[in-house]
């Protein structure tokens, strides 16, 4: 299917999401655009490939596809999931902390969120959030989250399993939160969270949000969890169901496993000592050469494996006691309908 | 007693809302109607209505008529319903959104026989179509029903043996008692309701209904003292 989309970036600030966005982009074959008010290109220490950037003013923007998608937290908005976008369209995200401006908000033809489960924190980091956005709006037709009455006992447990950059995983840890989860294990193998240095410490507790995310986190102990009854390990490298159809809603007997695959070294991974049984759940990624970033695809997977579980159902506000009805009216047409009349007295007649 | 607009008597603010609904609380002077009260309470006249001065409608309910079935009509007509709005005055109508001419609920297998009715949720008084007269009703109407009747203006014949009851009315007295009876009757439920301006319930209905008798019945006296020739 021929598809024309462009990731348009409005005032992004922090050059490594600018970047990490463009690979998103690149993931799904889409364009990428900055509304550059920050000066990307020519902060210190921006990565090259961010030197050709140039800016999009909102009459460029309006002009590059006849539909925008804005993907922020909006009155109205509606959700990602199963939201159908067409082929032709923009989707448009804002600045770290302050979202969509005022300017491109109102561009928006339409308007999606992903929603978000935690009090605390209630949004991802921009380039993960756009990878969502580009998945869902580009990716597979999914129905919309599920209603449950007890979501909590649907959702499964979540092990980040070998993440190579702390930033990447203090990312991942965030959309976890933010997608409901209150614990995870981490297999730490390359000591990026757990055992480390001052400064990457400081870094991935900083891309965690880890002031307001409370989110508990376990390292795996040497020999080994428990094994859970169900494996599912999500993947973008080997074959597998596709991930919107693998079940991930098997609570607590379910382990869902989120491999650093930006190397090759998972292939050699005992699987077994994991679980009895081992399931690959494919994230779809049309671009066959793209640069691998942790966040993006467990953000992917955690969002599908929230869409999957479900939240609960909108409560109901109390209805208001019906206002009352006055009649006047007679009370009864007739005390009697009829006469009663024996069978003797029918027969003389 | 402070000497505002809030404190005024009932019949007073509702004039003053169905005349400028939309008026500030603040606008007016408050001391130069006072003085006008003043002269007019020496002049010896107490009551703007008694005064021939009682100012028409400016907002008035909603009229509205939904046409009768065959062999039923509404005895009363736009208005009639407007003429005993009017008269009754703005103290009964402040608040009330419509009155409505509809035909009887149902189809006509019920063995009720409805006159009106009062929505408080709607803030609405309906007024039901009735049968041509005069009216053959199937069985023998009590007897508390047949002298409410008779008391306006209906003659009522209970003729036990056949087991039905026919129900007459002479000239305009159904007319009457639409007008008189069962609106006033609904404008009763109206005022308790909307002077404690809130949608639910405010009484009890048995109370709710013995205010509504008496508002009706203190009504139709001040309106018949009216028609009255002085003397």
């Amino acid at each position: 299917m021929n598809r024309s989309i462009t990731l348009v970036g409005d005032s992004i600030e922090n050059p490594a999401n600018a970047l990490t966005m463009m690979h998103a982009a690149g993931m799904f074959g889409s364009a990428c655009r900055f509304r550059d008010t920050k000066g990307l290109a020519s902060t210190p220490g921006a990565p090259l490939a961010l030197s050709g950037i140039t800016n999009l003013n909102a009459e460029e923007a309006r002009a590059l596809h006849p539909r925008h998608v804005a993907f922020d937290n909006l009155p109205g908005a509606s959700e990602v999931y199963g939201f159908q976008a067409g082929t032709d369209f923009s989707v448009m995200v804002g600045n770290e902390r302050r979202g969509l401006s005022h300017e491109f908000a109102s561009l928006a033809t339409d308007r999606v969120h992903v929603p978000m489960h935690s009090r605390r924190i209630n949004c991802l980091n921009v380039a993960a959030a756009a990878a969502v956005a580009l998945y869902y709006l580009s990716g597979p037709r999914v129905s919309p989250m599920a209603v449950r009455n007890e979501p909590g006992r649907r959702r499964p447990e979540l092990l980040f399993l070998g993440p190579r950059e702390h930033v990447e995983l203090g990312s991942a840890i965030r959309s976890a939160a933010a997608f409901g989860w209150e614990r995870a294990l981490v297999e730490d193998r390359h000591r990026v969270w757990f055992d480390c240095d001052r400064g990457i410490r400081a870094e991935g507790r900083a891309a965690a949000r880890r002031a307001r995310n409370e989110i508990l986190l376990v390292p795996v102990p040497d020999q080994g969890p428990k094994p859970f009854a169900h494996v599912t390990v999500v993947t973008c490298r080997q074959e597998g169901l596709p991930l919107h159809r693998a079940n991930l809603t098997r609570g607590a007997s379910q382990l869902v496993v989120i491999p650093d695959e930006s190397e090759a070294e998972t292939t050699s991974e005992m699987w077994s000592r994991w679980g009895v049984e081992v399931e690959w759940a494919r994230v779809a990624i049309p671009a066959t050469e793209f640069t691998y970033h942790y966040r993006l695809l467990a953000t992917i997977a955690l969002a599908e494996v929230a869409r999957q579980v479900g939240r609960r159902p909108a409560a109901r506000p109390p209805r208001e006691p019906r206002p009352p009805i006055y009649d006047h009216k007679l009370e009864k047409w007739a005390e009697a309908t009829g006469q009663r009349v024996s069978l003797k007295e029918l027969m003389e007649y | 007693m402070s000497r505002s607009k809030h404190t005024d008597p009932r019949s007073i603010q509702a004039t003053r809302r169905l005349r400028a609904p939309r008026e500030e609380r603040g606008a007016g002077d408050l001391s130069r109607r006072r003085r006008l009260g003043h002269e007019r309470k020496h002049a010896g006249v107490s009551d703007i209505a008694e005064a021939g001065k009682a100012p028409a409608l400016a907002v008035a309910p909603r009229i509205g008529t939904q046409p009768s079935r065959a062999g039923w009509t509404h005895p009363v007509n736009k208005a009639d319903v407007r003429g005993l709005l009017e008269a009754v005055g703005p103290a009964a109508c402040y608040g009330l959104r419509a009155v409505e001419l509809v035909r009887q609920p149902g189809r006509g297998v019920e063995t009720v026989l409805r006159f009106g009715c009062y929505d408080a949720g709607a803030r609405a008084v309906l007024l039901f179509e009735q049968p041509l007269a005069p009216w053959h009703l199937p069985g023998v109407l009590p007897a508390k029903s047949a002298r409410r009747l008779r008391a306006a203006g209906a003659r009522v014949t209970r003729q036990r043996d056949w087991g039905v009851t026919l129900v007459e009315w002479p000239e305009d007295t159904l007319r009457q008692f639409m007008l008189e009876d069962v609106l006033l009757h609904e404008l009763g439920h109206h005022v308790l309701q909307h002077e404690k301006a809130r949608r639910g319930r405010v009484a009890r209905t048995q109370d709710h209904e013995a205010f509504a008798a008496q508002f009706a019945a203190r009504q139709r006296r001040r309106l018949r003292d009216q028609r009255r020739p002085a003397r």
